[in-house]
C-alpha cells in the first residue's frame, strides 16, 4: 500500500497525504486498527516537513479516520457515527463517483445494477 | 575466596566467547547468502569501529585521569563511543529525493519489525538495573564513596573497602546515562531514518541494514548496561562476604554475597555474549520478519 504525492502541484502535500488516506479507509483497503506510519517516519521518506504530515493526521483524526495514541501511534478507527443526512450524502458521493467511472468504461445502467448485484453478493459471501 | 575467583572466570569466558564469535562470523561468511549490494557499507563500518576505537581512547584517557575510579566507566563509555558511530553510520544513510513526485509505503516501521520485542526489554532492563544497582552502592556506601560500615552483632563495627559507591558509581552512572540516551535515540534513528532511493539501495538492502544494526545496537546496549551491573555486583559480593569477621558476623552478609556473586557472574556472562555477538552479526540476506517487507 502506498502514498503518492506531488510537492510541486497546487494541492497542499498535507491535503493530498488526507485525501489517499481518506480514500483507503473508505474503499476498505485500509482495514480498522491498521497501523500507519509515524509522522517522523512518512516524513523523512517523503522528505517533507513532520508538520506536514502531522497536519494531514490531524484533519484525519478530527474526520474520524484515524486515532492516535501516544504508546500505540495512529490507527484506522473504527467506523464512526456518521449523522444521518450527512451519511446519506455521503453514501451519494461515494456512488457518484463510482457511476461516472462505470459510465466513462462505456457500461449500461443494467450492467452497472448487475455489476453491484455481483460485488455486493461476493463481499456478503466474505463477511 | 571462591568469590575472588569470579573476575578471572569472567575474563576466560570472555577470551573464549571472542574467539568463538569470531570462528562463527568467519565460518558464515562462507556459507551465508550475501546481502544486496549495499555501497555505503564499508564506510559506515569504518565509522562504527573508529568511533569504537575513540570510546577506548576516551576510556583509556578516563582512566588515567581518574584513576580506580573509573574502573566501572571504561567498559560504557568504550562502547558508547561504538555506538556513537553506529548512529553516526545511520545519518549517513542516503536519503535523495526522487523528482517531485514522492511514491512511499504506508507499512509501519518499528522496533519490533527488526529485533524480536523482548531483546527490547533485555536492553532496557540491563540499563534499569545497573542504574539501580550503582544508586544502592551509592546510598549504602559512607561519605567518601569507597567504603562501607556496617555494625557486626558482637557491636564492632565493620568497614571495608573498596566499596562501588559514589566514587565509582558516579563515573559509572554519567556513561551510562549517556550510552543509554544514545542507544534510545539510535533506535529511533534506525527506524524513522527515510527509505533511500531504490536507485541507491533496494528495499531488500535497506531492511537488512536497518535489522543488523538494529541488532548491533542492542547488542552494544546490554553490554553497556551489564558490565556496570557485573562489577558492582561482583565487587559488592567480595565486601559483602569480607565484612565482619567472626563472631561478629552477620547472618545475612553471607547470603547476599553469594546471591550478588551469581548476579554478577550472570551478568558478567551476559554482557560478554553481548560483545561477543557484535563481533558476529553480519548483514545477510537471511530471513524478515514476517509480513516486514512491503515496499
Amino acid at each position: 500500500m502506498e502514498l503518492t504525492v506531488d510537492i510541486a502541484s497546487p494541492v497542499p502535500v498535507y491535503e493530498q497525504i488526507r485525501a489517499q488516506v481518506t480514500e483507503l479507509v473508505e474503499s476498505g483497503t485500509l482495514r480498522t486498527n491498521t497501523p500507519l506510519p509515524s509522522v517522523r517516519q512518512l516524513a523523512a521518506d517523503m522528505q517533507i516537513a513532520p508538520g506536514t504530515v502531522a497536519r494531514a493526521y490531524r484533519e484525519l483524526e478530527a474526520s474520524g479516520m484515524v486515532v492516535c495514541s501516544r504508546w500505540l501511534g495512529t490507527r484506522v478507527a473504527e467506523v464512526a457515527f456518521v449523522p444521518r443526512t450527512e451519511r446519506r450524502q455521503r453514501l451519494d458521493e461515494a456512488v457518484a463517483r463510482m457511476v461516472s467511472a462505470a459510465r466513462r468504461l462505456g457500461a449500461k445502467d443494467e450492467e452497472i445494477e448487475a455489476s453491484v448485484s455481483r460485488i455486493l453478493a461476493r463481499q456478503s459471501q466474505t463477511r | 575466596m571462591a568469590i575472588r575467583l569470579i573476575p578471572f572466570l569472567v575474563f576466560l569466558v570472555a577470551i573464549a566467547a571472542v574467539g568463538i564469535a569470531a570462528a562463527d562470523r568467519f565460518r558464515s561468511r562462507k556459507t551465508s547468502p550475501p546481502a544486496a549490494p549495499d555501497p555505503s557499507r564499508g564506510r559506515r563500518r569504518i565509522v562504527r569501529w573508529g568511533f569504537g576505537l575513540i570510546g577506548i581512547i576516551l576510556a583509556v584517557a578516563s582512566a588515567f585521569s581518574l584513576g580506580q575510579r573509573a574502573i566501572f566507566l571504561i567498559a560504557p563509555l568504550a562502547i558508547s563511543g561504538y555506538v556513537a558511530g553506529l548512529l553516526l553510520g545511520e545519518l549517513m544513510m542516503p536519503s535523495t529525493p526522487s523528482g517531485t513526485v514522492r511514491r512511499v509505503s504506508l507499512d509501519r516501521r518499528s522496533f519490533e519489525r527488526y529485533v524480536q520485542t523482548r531483546w527490547i526489554w533485555v536492553w532496557r532492563a540491563a540499563a534499569g538495573a545497573a542504574a539501580v544497582a550503582v544508586v544502592a552502592a551509592g546510598l549504602a556506601g559512607g561519605t567518601d564513596g569507597r567504603s562501607l560500615t556496617l555494625a557486626c552483632t558482637d557491636g564492632s563495627m565493620g568497614g571495608a573497602s573498596p566499596w562501588p559507591g559514589w566514587s565509582y558509581g558516579g563515573p559509572a552512572l554519567t556513561a551510562l546515562i549517556l550510552g543509554a540516551l544514545l542507544v534510545e535515540l539510535s533506535m529511533r534513528r534506525i527506524v524513522e531514518r527515510a527509505r533511500p532511493d531504490s536507485d541507491l539501495l533496494s528495499a531488500t538492502a535497506d531492511e537488512a541494514s536497518r535489522r543488523a544494526s538494529m541488532r548491533r545496537l542492542l547488542a552494544a546496549g546490554v553490554a553497556i548496561g551489564l558490565v556496570p551491573l557485573a562489577g558492582v555486583s561482583l565487587s559488592a559480593a567480595i565486601i559483602f562476604g569480607s565484612i565482619c569477621s567472626p563472631p561478629g558476623t552477620l547472618a545475612w552478609t553471607g547470603p547476599l554475597a553469594v546471591t550478588l556473586a551469581i548476579l554478577g557472574f550472570a551478568a558478567g556472562l551476559g554482557a560478554i555474549a553481548s560483545l561477543a555477538s557484535l563481533i558476529r552479526i553480519a548483514e545477510t540476506a537471511r530471513s524478515f520478519p514476517p509480513g516486514g517487507l512491503h515496499a
